[in-house]
């Protein structure tokens, strides 16, 4: 290609202001770290790296639990996400696979051996507000739960108690939870 | 008598279609605008029909459920974003590749949503500058320098390296307008908006001067094999109207540079092989 100087310097001041703008805004440019992330999905930095920003995962969903994120949420924008309480990840239920994971055309989704080891957050159970844990009879998250009493077990007065070592994150806990704003919460892991 | 009196009361829509609709049927016109709208028609049926031909958006798509097809730039953006990039994804990326550097830059006029939209919209500029001549009106031209694009590619190529994210597909108003029509995500509308009103100052300054994902394929398709040519047969010969540059979408000065001076094959990267020159020369002899 024949250059002349102009040009190249051009395209050379180009190169460095996006150099420059990447190096600043690496990072900060994401504005909504709470994302819940479809199930496989990478460290938070790497998903933003990988995901192509295509939805194939959104119209692969059966229970239409992912929405693609907009422009508000900054270098986030088009990645998949979902809102617990709206609609929880339902594991694909009634499917053979995870069927946002089949269908990623980057890896930004890994696969994962069993659902058990799909970890999108961890729910965080607030006892303050907590039925159960105010004196009602509730279950609701235990009912809800896809390993009820592994993930989620009651105690000897039937309060529950979160492990969050089999906690996948899914949600449907916070989707059942009776409160209002939910007692039970999905957290994503801190990346 | 009754031919004369009819005609000068046609009412006043009928000349309103007949400024929009040529005289002349705009064949490849119509069909790169009919090959990008089928594109759009079976991502949005594959998105609200669960019809599996094409799923996913420009960026990428899964025809069929069958295997993958990747936008080759945001593969690159990937790729540099993430430090590597697996091998589904290159392959996925070659099956848009290999075509496009055959064809040339065949992908802003035959498939992009966002220039079938700035298209259209082009018509509608064109006739409402007509419209406005009449009450002494006139809609400016400007122009952008169309090296613009490649410095915006070189940049957000820069950018998806240090900022890990691949930035353009994050922000580009070809996702925008996919992801608004498909996934209802609504703050894309505004930047959308913003380019189609420029249009009607700037003629097609997106697609000219300033769209990254034009740039990288005007590259890629650099070496191309198909072009639109000059063919004299039968004693047709190019009468040097000019119409074929002053109206081409991409400015491309065909005439002036590949008619009078060149060997009349316009090998010029950023031609789209719209067919729009085709479509008008009065005597026919530009052929695909």
């Amino acid at each position: 290609m024949d250059l002349t100087r102009r040009q190249f310097l051009f395209f050379s001041l180009s190169a460095l202001a996006g150099l420059g703008f990447g190096y600043l805004g690496r990072g900060r440019i994401s504005r909504e770290r709470d994302m819940l992330r479809p199930p496989g999905a990478r460290a938070e930095a790497d998903f933003l790296a990988t995901c192509i920003r295509c939805g194939l995962c959104v119209e692969a969903c059966p229970y239409d639990t992912l929405h693609l994120a907009s422009l508000a949420a900054g270098a986030a924008a088009g990645t998949p996400y979902f809102i617990a309480r709206q609609g929880p990840c339902y594991l694909c239920q009634g499917y053979e696979s995870l069927r946002c994971i089949d269908v990623c055309p980057t890896g930004a989704l890994q696969p994962v051996p069993t659902w058990a080891d799909v970890r999108i957050g961890v729910a965080v159970l607030d006892r303050e507000t907590c039925l159960a844990w105010t004196g009602t009879v509730c279950r609701a998250c235990w009912h809800a739960c896809p390993f009820p009493s592994e993930a989620i077990y009651l105690d000897h007065v039937g309060r529950a108690i979160v492990v969050e070592d089999k906690c996948v994150g899914c949600g449907l806990c916070e989707h059942a939870c009776l409160v209002d704003p939910p007692a039970i919460v999905i957290v994503p892991h801190a990346t | 008598m009754m031919k004369a009196l009819k005609a000068a009361n046609a009412p006043l829509w009928k000349s309103w279609v007949r400024s929009i609709v040529p005289r002349r049927i705009r064949y490849w016109t119509w069909a790169h605008r009919g090959v990008a709208l089928l594109f759009l028609l079976t991502l949005w049926l594959g998105r609200h029909a669960w019809f599996p031909w094409f799923r996913g958006s420009t960026t990428a798509t899964r025809p069929l459920g069958l295997f993958w097809l990747a936008d080759p730039f945001a593969t690159l953006e990937i790729a540099l974003a993430h430090r590597g990039v697996q091998t589904s994804l290159i392959v996925a990326a070659l099956l848009i590749a290999l075509p496009y550097a055959l064809l040339g830059r065949v992908f802003c006029g035959w498939v992009c949503p966002l220039g079938l939209l700035l298209d259209l919209n082009d018509d509608v500029r064109v006739w409402l500058r007509r419209r406005l001549r009449r009450y002494r009106i006139h809609l400016p031209e400007y122009t952008l320098p169309r090296h613009l694009k490649y410095g915006l590619l070189v940049f957000f190529v820069a950018l998806s390296a240090a900022a890990r994210v691949p930035a353009f597909q994050t922000i580009s108003p070809i996702n925008l307008l996919v992801r608004g029509l498909l996934f209802g995500t609504r703050l894309g509308w505004g930047l959308i908006l913003a380019i189609v009103l420029v249009e009607y100052v700037a003629p097609r300054v997106w697609c000219r001067a300033l769209c990254p994902l034009g740039a990288f394929y005007s590259l890629l398709g650099r070496w191309g094999r198909w072009h639109i040519h000059l063919k004299l047969e039968e004693g047709a010969t190019c009468k040097g109207c000019g119409l074929c540059a002053r109206e081409c979408p991409m400015d491309i000065p065909i005439y002036t540079r590949y008619v009078l001076e060149g060997d009349g094959v316009i090998r010029d990267m950023e031609c789209t092989r719209c067919g729009t020159c085709v479509d008008l020369c009065p005597t026919g002899v530009l052929k695909v």
